[in-house]
Order: structure tokens, then C-alpha cells, then sequence
């Protein structure tokens, strides 16, 4: 009864076989909103935690799984059209000499390393390309981290998330803020003592209050105990993360956040 | 409060806002700056090239701009390392371009490998048939390309006023050149006439 309440989109009742999850992201986007003291939290980490590498990805919920497993091969084959295209557009290319970085600046970084002597006039052409695949590349597994949570926006979590989950980008973890990967972490693992839990989401947020970051995940606790579904309480502390960076970061351009295509790309 | 100390932590020479105007004059800070703006590639290109792989109506906000910023320049330098470490083994002290595939390959890169196999490999072709053309036109290309680049890094009028230069140039020459021949004709009949009256003046003084 009470999920249906802050239930705000009606494409979610057409939409059964995600609708866990898509009242989550409803339930999760109204509960941001509201000011509540931080006495559920005490509750949640009484739950049996369970240790995932994956934050969306609970063994548990064959449901949930089969979801994240869709998006996944929705991603690799959006990849692969990506890899295909770009063979074929190089195939057919007829100007090489424009290049879409500019290549002194390339050729600069490449010769900040002091073990670097010499460096041929081809190089920082292959660069130019290469570099301009890996910003696409990394570009492109960011958008289908926002599709997921039903934003337009590509945010720097959403780099950082999809840095964290190839293995060929470890060498940017370095590069890469540490804090946020830690809370995709430790939601994982939901038996967390309370006061370890503030530190991480300060430093991801960029020194904001603590009590900004209890707050949404409070009165969530409360109806989803009462209603008895312990199997999605687990779930879902992964799914709040990402609403408690979004509205705390900076937008240059904010705008409204439709939640209509996503239901049907999900289908 | 976040923007202007983010903008201070990372600074970007293509979008400098006015938070940062103040701080450019001094020549310090410009020289750090500066120094701190060549550690990435340019904030617009990397943009740019964002944007050619998400939705029409998707966005990007300013900070994954620069963290991508600083991922490609990270990529820059390991790729580099590993393709100077082969070049050291091997006792050559020049990094070509099948050293940077090369290394790409080594570091995971797999789907990269075909695509800059074959960008290279064309680029060998078009660089020999450049050596076959003449230095005076191979000279002239560069310069149209160097327009082209930094037309393209700064955004600037720069190929606007080109082109206007170009419009005034040429097309107005021949206007003028038909009008002074056109003008020529009575001109040189006033010419004739005034000759007249001073030949009659002279003679009328000598008379």
C-alpha cells in the first residue's frame, strides 16, 4: 500500500517485469527530498550482509541478476557495433590529415616521461586515433551507467563506475577518485558498523554534511521492513547511492529528469 | 561554491570563466597555468568527441569532462612507458608508430589493434605519396591544415575574417579594373581639351 504512494511514474505499473526495481528508483528519487532523523540506519545494518564485487549484482534475486546480466550484454553489443564502426570508418577515411587532437599536445605528454628520447612524426598520429577510441569507448560505457539509473546527464561517478568495472582500465584507479569506488564497495557489504559508513560518502561528496547523506536512505528502511521484503532490503542501498550523488554535484545545465524511455529500452 | 573551487583545482585553458580572469593577468599564475594546462588535451576536443557517441538530447557534465581529461592523458603515459621500455630492450631510441600498437596490444587493448593497424598503414601510403609532391605545394597544405587546426582548438573567427579577406581581394579587382578603363576614355578627352586651353593661354601671352 505504501510503495504505490510514492509511486510518481505510471509507466511502472505497464512494466512488470522490472518493477522492483523501477519502484526502487521511484520510492529512492521521492524519499531524496524529504527531511527525516537518521533512526533507520541502525536497522539496516542488522540485516545478513553479503559480499558482492558487484553492487547491483545479489545472487539472491534471480530477478535483479537477469537484469543487470541484460544490460550487460546490451552494453557489449553496443560496444561491438562501436568496434565494427570504427574499422569501417577508417576504412573508408580518405583525410588523415585532420586530426581530432591536436597532435604537439600529444606528443608534449607523451615526452613528460624523462625516459622518452625520441619520438617519430607517425606516433602521435596513432595517438590522435587511439586517443580519440578511448574517449569514446570510456564515454560510451559512462552513458549506459546514467541509462540505468534514468538520467541525461553524464557525471563523473558514471566514469568513474565504468573505470572501476573493466579490468583494462586499472591503471586509471589512481587517476580516478578512490572514495566513490569504496561506497560501490562497502554497499556490498550492508553489515557495516553506522559510523564508518558517513566518511566515504563525505569524501565523495565533496565535504558535504553528513546528515545531507544519512537522510535519503532513512525513511526508506522503515515501510520497506514493515512490508516484509528483507530480499530487496539488501538490494537496494546500491541503487541510493547514485541518487544521493546526483542532486549533491553541481550541474551546469540541470534539467528535468524524464523517466519514459527507459521503461520501453528496458522491455 | 563547488564550481569556482573545482575550476581552482582543475584548471582549463579553453574554458577559463571569470573566477579565473582575475588570477590570468598575473604572470605567475599564467606560467603555472600554462604549465598545468599542457598536462591534458583540450577540454573542448575531448568534448567533441564525447558528444559524437551518446544520445542527441545527452549531456556531459563539466567534471567527467576533466576527469576523462585526465584518464586520456594517463593512457598518453602508459602506453608510452611500455612502448619505451620495448624501444630500450631493442636499443632504438625512437618511438614509431608500431611501437605505440605495439604497446596498445601488450596492455589489453585488443579491439584497438586492427583499427590503428589499418589508420597507420594509410597514413604510411598518403606520407610516401607526399614525398612524391612537389616541396612548394607540400608546403602550402601545411599551412592550409595549420589554419584548419587552429580554427578547429580555438573556436576562434579566425577562418571567418580568411574568408572575408578573400572576398574583398579578389572579386571587387575586376570591378575597378573596368572602371578605370571606363574612366580612362573621358578622362583622357579632359585631358585633351584642358592641353588645348593651355597651348591657346601660352600663345595668347606670347601674342
Amino acid at each position: 500500500m505504501q510503495v504505490h504512494v510514492y509511486n510518481n511514474n505510471a509507466k511502472m505499473d505497464q512494466n512488470q517485469h522490472v518493477q522492483p526495481a523501477q519502484e526502487a528508483y521511484g520510492e529512492n528519487q521521492y524519499q531524496s527530498n524529504p527531511v527525516t532523523t537518521p533512526t533507520v540506519l541502525p536497522t539496516q545494518t542488522s540485516d545478513s550482509s553479503l559480499s558482492s564485487s558487484y553492487p547491483r549484482q545479489h545472487p539472491n534475486d534471480p530477478q535483479l541478476e537477469a537484469m543487470y546480466e541484460l544490460r550487460q550484454e546490451r552494453l557489449q553489443q553496443q560496444l561491438n557495433n562501436f568496434w565494427a564502426k570504427q574499422c569501417q570508418e577508417i576504412q573508408e577515411a580518405t583525410d588523415l590529415r585532420t586530426h581530432s587532437l591536436p597532435l604537439a599536445r600529444i606528443k608534449k605528454i607523451m615526452k613528460s616521461d624523462e625516459d622518452v628520447k625520441l619520438v617519430s612524426a607517425e606516433a602521435p598520429v596513432v595517438f590522435a586515433k587511439a586517443c580519440e577510441m578511448f574517449i569514446m569507448e570510456l564515454t560510451l560505457r559512462a552513458w549506459a551507467n546514467v541509462e540505468e539509473d534514468q538520467r541525461k546527464i553524464i557525471k563523473k561517478h558514471d566514469i568513474a563506475s565504468s573505470i572501476s568495472r573493466a579490468d583494462v582500465f586499472d591503471f586509471l584507479i589512481d587517476t580516478v577518485p578512490r572514495p566513490l569506488e569504496n561506497i560501490l564497495d562497502q554497499q556490498g557489504f550492508v553489515g557495516l558498523p553506522t559510523s564508518t559508513v558517513p566518511t566515504p560518502l563525505n569524501d565523495a561528496c565533496y565535504h558535504n554534511p553528513p546528515p545531507q547523506a544519512l537522510v535519503p536512505g532513512n525513511p526508506y528502511g522503515s515501510p520497506r521492513i514493515a512490508v516484509g521484503m528483507p530480499i530487496l532490503d539488501q538490494n537496494h542501498p546500491g541503487l541510493q547511492i547514485h541518487h544521493f550523488l546526483t542532486p549533491m554535484e553541481p550541474t551546469p545545465t540541470p534539467t528535468p529528469n524524464p523517466q519514459n524511455p527507459s521503461p520501453s529500452s528496458d522491455c | 561554491m563547488e564550481d569556482e573551487s573545482h575550476n581552482n583545482t582543475l584548471p582549463n585553458g579553453f574554458n577559463t570563466g571569470s573566477p579565473e580572469s582575475p588570477f590570468l593577468k598575473t604572470s605567475t599564475t599564467t606560467t603555472q597555468h600554462n604549465k598545468e594546462q599542457d598536462r591534458f588535451l583540450p577540454i573542448a576536443n575531448v568534448g567533441r568527441i564525447m558528444k559524437k557517441v551518446i544520445p542527441p538530447n545527452g549531456k556531459i557534465s563539466k567534471d567527467a569532462k576533466e576527469t576523462v581529461q585526465e584518464c586520456v592523458s594517463e593512457f598518453i603515459s602508459f602506453v608510452t612507458g611500455e612502448a619505451s621500455d620495448k624501444c630500450q630492450r631493442e636499443k632504438r631510441k625512437t618511438i614509431n608508430g608500431d611501437d605505440v600498437i605495439w604497446a596498445i596490444t601488450t596492455l589489453g587493448f585488443e579491439d584497438y589493434v586492427e583499427p590503428l593497424k589499418t589508420y597507420l598503414q594509410k597514413y604510411k601510403e598518403i606520407e610516401g605519396e607526399k614525398l612524391s609532391i612537389p616541396k612548394q605545394m607540400r608546403s602550402e597544405q601545411r599551412l592550409q591544415q595549420h589554419h584548419n587546426n587552429y580554427h578547429d582548438q580555438n573556436n576562434q573567427p579566425f577562418n571567418g575574417a580568411y574568408a572575408s579577406s578573400n572576398l574583398i581581394s579578389q572579386p571587387p579587382y575586376v570591378p575597378t579594373d573596368q572602371k578605370f578603363s571606363l574612366t580612362f576614355s573621358p578622362n583622357s578627352i579632359q585631358s585633351q581639351l584642358r592641353q588645348q586651353d593651355q597651348i591657346d593661354s601660352v600663345g595668347h601671352w606670347y601674342e
